[in-house]
């Protein structure tokens, strides 16, 4: 590929030079007001469906569903919330989705960090391949193994548990996230464990001390892709969650959905949908400094 | 290098020792909790019902009224039941109808699971050899004879019946009898020309969108359940007499060919935008004039609507009687039950005239006893239903490798109303693959 | 094992059990490396250091075999079997293959990735690279944009998410249509009538090639250029709307284009500002900037997210269950993933689906190795 060397700016005389900066600093000016203009359209047409969900969840039956779409409903109606007030079982499937959740992001979050980190900052024989067979994986269709884990599963008595969907992902499961956070380990200056070496802490005292506080950015991230991969995972816990008792919110809500009833429940679908939808968006506002910061980190450190 | 493999080999083997271990190894914290279980689960077999051995019986059932049918099961049937057997303790398992399927193919591959299970109208062919056969206790009960005989139908397998229907919602054709009026007609359609003139004349377009549509089937123009009724009606039964299927039959093309019609009457054009999502009935709110399904896709019994709703069976070719097509939830024993006696004995208790008008009143279904249809049942909508059903009732039973079915007859349906391939490839297409299907599940040589 | 009283706690138990197991078959397994070296004469600090290489690496090791190789090797076994949950086990050695290559809805499933590849995939990879440009101007307020961008990506797995799109997708009055027929009453009509054209051709096209018969095509040719009562048909169900439920989802795969843009943003910040600079001053214009620094310079971005949204059209399930009733009409949204699980799971064809599940492997290592090939021609690394 020939990329334009810097030498070849030499030629041109420093007036000509001055000139077009000027030019540039104008038309600079108008790029930035479009794009400025173009970012405020574009958020506006990404949110436009978050706002769907809210308008049609406060609407009557009728408005959810008129023939001329209603943008704002004439008075607002609290019964789809009242409704799901009323009903325990919305309690059940929130503390259900929030501890499936929990228990995955734990215990996914801890080992990956710890196989990140034998992969990202620990010399050992056979690290290479066992790395190369992990990136590997990635490319494994999880169909592949979704039959044979259920059959293991059904043999280990986990069928109508929250087993299957918790306790894989404490073995490392994600070899993704694994990469991502050994490419962020490799962007760590190696002199601060050779420091620390020299003052007298031994490997399990840099991992804990110096490695772990520095991973922070990556780690919420990582562990704000699995929260989002738990919270919202349908088809898993479609074939390992059966009893209704077990239910997570997306199953949930895909059962308010009856083929055969003549009409869907849309204000209660949507604010069923808000209320799974909500603690995602507030935990992203929370982790989202972090969270670029580590992949524009880790992405240029490639 | 041949070191580092060896080194390798023998660090995977030990880790492959060590999984191998886990199912062992690995439930020492939950041993206590576990062991518990075991011995809630799996109670002694033999247990008569006057024993004083506790019980643990384990019901699974879709819940499909939560709040509702649960607690009227809990609070009032169970207690009754224990007046008799107060040696049983009743235990409800509640599951949804969209993961129905994983959760008995789970209780079967583990052969444990609940004593009772919730089971959809066309399952009997797919379970049927693995349930407990129930005629002996039956018999001794006395009361089968009460049930309709359609309802039987879908729970009777290899000459013995393996559960009791439970729940039961026919399928017949309901008309805006005022729009028919309007429209110069003088009564639902019965026959298949009849019904694509009310399907032409009953649909309105507006803006290249429908506003009302002539005909809806559940929802759909392609129903694959309504398909096989009209072929039914038509006097086609589904399997040859050797277990072929019976899809190159003349009366499968004519029915096939008259949905097609049908369809194109109501879409003249293939770039028109289907109505909208539902909001009520479609009867009520006038986006249909016919459709074809169960009371609850129709206005409530008691609505004054229904001055202006017709009741009747289906369409034919003219000669012949439209059969009904009957829908039944039903409750059966596994035959890995360890608790046979006792579930026969709830099942029978559950199936007493009042329980299941009890039950199913809070569904405007159907009781599938006719000695239960009452209160409710009264109203003269059920009654002309309940005649419909009675008369010219057929059950969606034996409808063999469901699932594979309704997917080759959706594709090949579809393919042939969108124009993508003929009727008779078509038809071949469905006779041939799902005679392979049947094959392959060794349900024909 | 029925813990229907806790259910939480029995997973409580389990997770506390699984950690110490993990805790003590790494030790083993870590020793057992140590020892080895040992055996071989390594020195000290290497026998430290592998012992907590291995340590730390235990978890994935362990669940490799677990939930990895063990499950694979099964799965490969069954795939030559007509094992069904709870009947004997037959051999039928490639039955289930050949019979796969023979499957109308497997051969569907295949044609319907390819659309998502060939036209959604590029679409979504110009939306991310878009936003990514746009972000890239170091405009104000861009830690806000650059989070709402984002946001997308966290819903649009949702079931809840998929909801909110099927109304508004709906053909008859859903909002995008009501605002699509907004401009249909004005002169961009025709960029409205374009669209819905070119849509509808392509996506013929698809399905002509695969059922190997071209009316389709000509139907839509005789259809004509689209007049302005025409809208697209989205979600619906009848006529040709089979041809607009994969552009629907398409769609939403443009709303979260997210996760790429932040790939690209990463590779966009990477690329010296000098570069420009001197373009500038060659008198190279924007678009000549774009095409020839640009794009060359993000080449392993868009490399990678080419891959990883190649094999997730073979994963697409959700919305064949949440935006269509069972796959939708013509099994417009029968994908892979999709079909494996109607197989197994509700046609009990345990030993078919694993068959299905390793043609999808060969299938995304040669589209990977495929691209691998390709990419030496135009993707261009620093390191080179």
């Amino acid at each position: 590929m020939t990329a334009v060397n810097n030498e070849q700016i030499i030629p041109v005389t420093t007036r000509s030079v001055r000139r077009r900066a000027l030019n540039r600093t104008g038309r600079q000016r108008v790029i930035h007001t479009v794009s400025y203009l173009l970012a405020i359209g574009l958020s506006a047409v990404l949110v436009f469906p978050l706002f769907w969900m809210v308008s049609t969840s406060f609407k009557t039956m009728s408005e959810a569903n008129a023939p001329k779409p209603v943008w704002i409903p004439a008075a607002p109606q609290l019964d789809a919330y009242a409704q799901i007030w009323a009903n325990p079982d919305w309690l059940l499937y929130i503390s259900n989705t929030v501890f499936v959740t929990i228990v995955a992001v734990g215990g996914t979050l801890i080992s990956v960090t710890a196989v990140a980190y034998a992969f990202g900052r620990l010399q050992w024989p056979g690290r290479n391949f066992i790395f190369y067979l992990m990136l590997g994986t990635l490319m494994l269709p999880v169909q592949t193994t979704l039959v044979p884990q259920y059959v293991l599963f059904n043999w280990m008595g986990w069928i109508d548990t929250f087993n299957p969907i918790t306790i894989p992902g404490f073995f490392a499961g994600g070899a993704a996230m694994i990469f991502l956070l050994r490419q962020f380990l490799m962007s760590i200056p190696r002199e601060l464990d050779e420091a620390a070496l020299i003052d007298g802490a031994n490997q399990w005292q840099i991992f804990w001390y110096i490695i772990l506080p520095l991973m922070k950015p990556a780690m919420v991230t990582v562990g704000l892709f699995i929260l989002v991969g738990t919270w919202n995972s349908l088809q898993f816990p479609l074939i390992y969650l059966q009893s209704k008792g077990l239910h997570t919110l997306p199953i949930a809500i895909l059962n308010l959905i009856n083929p055969q009833a003549t009409t869907q429940p849309w204000p209660l679908i949507m604010a069923t949908s808000l209320i799974a939808v909500l603690p995602l968006i507030v935990i992203f506002m929370f982790a989202q400094r972090y969270f670029t910061e580590s992949i524009v980190l880790t992405g240029s450190k490639g | 290098m041949s070191k580092k493999l060896y080194f390798l080999m023998i660090t995977l083997l030990v880790a492959l020792l060590a999984a191998c271990n886990t199912p062992a190894e690995q439930p020492a914290p939950a041993a206590p909790t576990e062991t518990e279980t075991q011995t809630e689960t799996q109670p002694e077999a033999e247990a008569p019902a006057s024993s004083a051995e506790q019980v643990n019986l384990r019901v699974m059932l879709v819940d499909y009224i939560p709040d509702v049918t649960d607690v009227w099961l809990e609070q009032e049937v169970v207690p009754a039941f224990q007046e008799e057997y107060p040696n049983v303790n009743v235990e409800f398992v509640y599951v949804n109808w969209g993961t129905l399927d994983e959760t008995i193919q789970g209780y079967f591959a583990a052969g444990n699971g609940a004593d009772i299970i919730n089971l959809g109208s066309e399952y009997v062919a797919e379970y049927g050899d693995r349930l407990a056969p129930l005629n002996a206790q039956m018999a001794e009960w006395g009361e089968l004879d009460q049930f309709v005989p359609a309802t039987l139908d879908t729970v009777t397998w290899d000459g013995e019946v393996r559960g009791l229907p439970w729940l039961t919602a026919p399928r017949a054709v309901m008309c805006r009898t005022d729009t028919l009026t309007e429209l110069g007609f003088d009564g639902a359609p019965t026959t298949f020309d009849e019904m694509i003139a009310v399907a032409e004349a009953g649909t309105i377009i507006e803006n290249n969108a429908l506003v009302r549509q002539g005909f809806m089937a559940d929802g759909l123009l392609n129903n694959w359940q309504e398909y096989l009724n009209i072929m039914n009606s038509l006097g086609a039964p589904l399997y040859k007499e050797d277990g072929r299927p019976n899809f190159d039959s003349p009366e499968a093309k004519a029915a096939l060919e008259f949905m097609n019609a049908r369809r194109a009457a109501i879409m003249p054009s293939d770039t028109i935008a289907g109505l909208p999502e539902a909001s009520g009935s479609r009867l009520a709110t006038g986006e249909v004039v016919c459709r074809w399904g169960n009371l609850w896709g129709a206005p409530a019994t008691d609505d004054p609507l229904w001055e202006n709703i017709s009741l009747s069976a289906g369409f034919t070719d003219g000669t012949g009687e439209a059969t009904v097509q009957v829908f039944n939830d039903w409750l059966a024993i596994p035959a890995y039950s360890q608790n046979q006696a006792e579930a026969v004995a709830f099942l029978q208790f559950l199936g007493s005239a009042e329980n299941m008008n009890a039950y199913n009143e809070q569904f405007g279904s159907f009781p599938p006893r006719t000695d239960a249809w009452f209160g409710y049942v009264d109203n003269p909508i059920m009654q002309e239903m309940g005649r419909l059903m009675n008369e010219q009732g057929v059950g969606f039973a034996d409808v063999r490798e469901t699932a594979q079915l309704r997917d080759i007859l959706v594709a090949e349906i579809d393919a042939y109303f969108s124009g993508l391939q003929d009727v008779d490839t078509a038809l071949e297409n469905i006779n041939s693959q799902y005679e392979a299907v049947l094959r392959d599940a060794g349900r024909i040589d | 094992m029925q813990l229907t009283d806790s259910p939480k706690l029995f997973t409580t138990m389990w997770a506390i059990g699984t950690i110490l197991f993990i805790l003590v078959a790494g030790y083993i397994l870590a020793s057992v490396a140590k020892f080895v070296i040992r055996q071989q004469g390594g020195s000290r600090t290497l026998q430290e250091k592998t012992f907590l290489g291995y340590f730390f690496a235990s978890p994935w090791i362990l669940g490799f075999f677990i939930f990895v190789l063990g499950p694979s090797l099964m799965s490969l076994y069954w795939s030559f079997t007509n094992y069904r949950i709870s009947e004997p086990i037959v051999w039928v050695g490639l039955k289930n293959y050949s019979d796969l290559m023979q499957d109308n809805r497997f051969i569907t499933s295949m044609f319907n990735s390819l659309y998502m590849t060939v036209i959604g995939v590029p679409l979504q990879l110009a939306a991310g690279l878009g936003m990514a440009m746009l972000l890239n101007q170091k405009i104000r307020g861009q830690t806000a944009f650059r989070a709402i961008f984002y946001m997308p990506v966290l819903l649009a797995s949702s079931t809840a998410v998929l909801f909110t799109w099927r109304l508004m997708l709906n053909p008859n009055n859903g909002v995008i249509n009501t605002i699509f027929r907004w401009f249909n009453e004005t002169p961009l009509y025709y960029l409205n009538a374009s669209f819905i054209f070119l849509t509808e051709l392509t996506s013929a096209l698809l399905v002509a090639l695969q059922i190997r018969n071209f009316t389709i095509v000509e139907r839509i040719l005789s259809n004509g250029f689209p007049g302005p009562e025409r809208v697209p048909l989205w979600l619906g169900s009848e006529g040709l709307a089979f041809l607009w439920n994969k552009p629907s989802v398409v769609v939403i795969m443009m709303w979260s284009a997210g996760a790429m843009m932040i790939i690209y943003l990463a590779a966009l910040s990477g690329v010296p500002q000098s570069l420009y600079e001197a373009a500038e001053v060659d008198g190279a214009g924007p678009w000549k900037r774009f095409r020839h620094i640009t794009l060359p310079m993000i080449a392993p971005a868009t490399f990678y997210n080419l891959i990883i949204g190649m094999i997730a059209t073979l994963q697409i399930f959700e919305p064949a269950v949440t935006l269509v009733r069972d796959g939708g009409q013509n099994q417009s949204l029968y994908f892979a993933a999709y079909y494996l699980w109607r197989a197994t799971f509700r046609f009990n064809q345990i030993g078919y689906g694993a068959a299905m599940s390793w043609v999808l492997l060969i299938i995304v290592l040669m589209m990977t190795f495929v691209q691998f090939k390709l990419s030496n021609r135009w993707v261009y690394y620093e390191s080179e």
